[in-house]
């Protein structure tokens, strides 16, 4: 798990800073900054359900399984680390669109060398666009390696199937 | 075993057991709540297990841990009380040769209704795990989900 995050972290650093030292601060730059990164995928499908309904799996299901804060204690011969990350979701749903941001802050044990948003770096953007009555395009914005539990979690929530939520320890 | 053999394994596993802090849950209620549960970590190399935590809820919404319901492949059969509101921890522990032990867990407060009958089906699998929890009316057998209920939905009374 420790792993896992230090290699988020750098790879979030390499994916989305550039030459500038800039993290995405809004969503709205993740979207515009991660097609051209390393590692950067925007990922399109479509759900026969209304970009609204969407919305509220997102909306009922975001909170229940990504508002988390984790802990991850490693120790070796000459260190102990302990590093605390806390999840941050947000729903929007407004009359073009429902949004699924997902945000980490770093708590404790990670250096943030560039500016932090207020709920941590942005790690994937989900938008649901409608196509028509009953259905949307899904657009995802995120990494093209790892996550693979969560990816699976948020396309059933789209899908509208009852399928839980990711172990993000794992 | 002879009783040398007895006395040093009573020994070792006395402190194991009385430090771990988990206690079987017992309950003299009829059994008002099935669970069964299914778990697969994905890998030879991990294994989850699954259990619930029970506590009792207080008027004032203070907790009291009551005890914890292993789960495994049987459907487990528990008594817990009527008319006023429980809070159920489900932990998932996943661990490995060659990667740590984790553990995630799904919490939700219930409040069963005299008379009526729950069935909790629990699932951990490809890193995903679920809770449904469904009430069934003894009337019809009519059954209703159960939304997630976080302990901020406890009032104090």
């Amino acid at each position: 798990m420790k792993i896992r995050i230090l290699i988020f972290t750098a790879m979030s650093s390499i994916l989305l800073h550039g030459c500038a030292g800039h993290m995405p601060q809004t969503a709205d730059e993740f979207r515009t900054e991660l097609p051209g990164a390393f590692l950067g995928k925007v990922e399109k499908f479509e759900v026969d359900r209304s970009y609204t309904d969407v919305g509220k799996s997102f909306q009922k299901m975001a909170p229940q399984c990504l508002d988390v804060r984790i802990k991850t204690t490693s120790q070796t011969n000459t260190s102990y680390q302990v590093i605390v990350t806390k999840w941050n979701p947000t729903v929007k749903i407004n009359d073009q669109k429902a949004e699924l941001h997902i945000q980490q802050l770093h708590e404790q044990g990670v250096l943030n060398v560039y500016e932090v948003p207020q709920n941590g770096y942005y790690m994937m953007v989900v938008d649901a666009i409608p196509l028509g009555k009953n259905s949307s395009q899904i657009v995802m914005y995120r990494s093209s390696v790892g996550n693979k539990a969560l990816i699976k979690a948020i396309k059933g929530w789209a899908a509208g199937e009852n399928i839980g939520c990711p172990d993000l320890t794992a | 075993m002879n009783r040398l053999s007895f006395t040093l394994l009573a020994v070792l596993l006395g402190p194991i057991t009385a430090c771990s802090g988990l206690k079987t849950y017992h309950s003299e209620l009829d059994n008002n709540l099935q669970i069964t549960s299914e778990t697969d970590s994905g890998s030879v190399f991990s294994s989850v297990r699954a259990a619930v935590d029970i506590h009792t809820v207080n008027p004032d919404c203070s907790t009291e841990y009551a005890g914890t319901v292993q789960l495994d492949e049987q459907s487990k059969d528990i008594g817990i009380p009527a008319g006023r509101s429980s809070y159920l921890v489900f932990v998932f522990e996943k661990s490995g040769i060659f990667s740590a032990e984790t553990s995630t867990s799904y919490n939700t407060l219930i409040r069963p209704r005299h008379g009526y009958r729950y069935i909790a089906k629990v699932s951990y699998q490809e890193n995903i795990y679920n809770v449904i929890i469904n009430e069934v009316d003894p009337g019809n057998s009519k059954r209703r989900e159960l939304e997630n209920r976080g302990m901020y939905a406890c009032r104090p009374v």
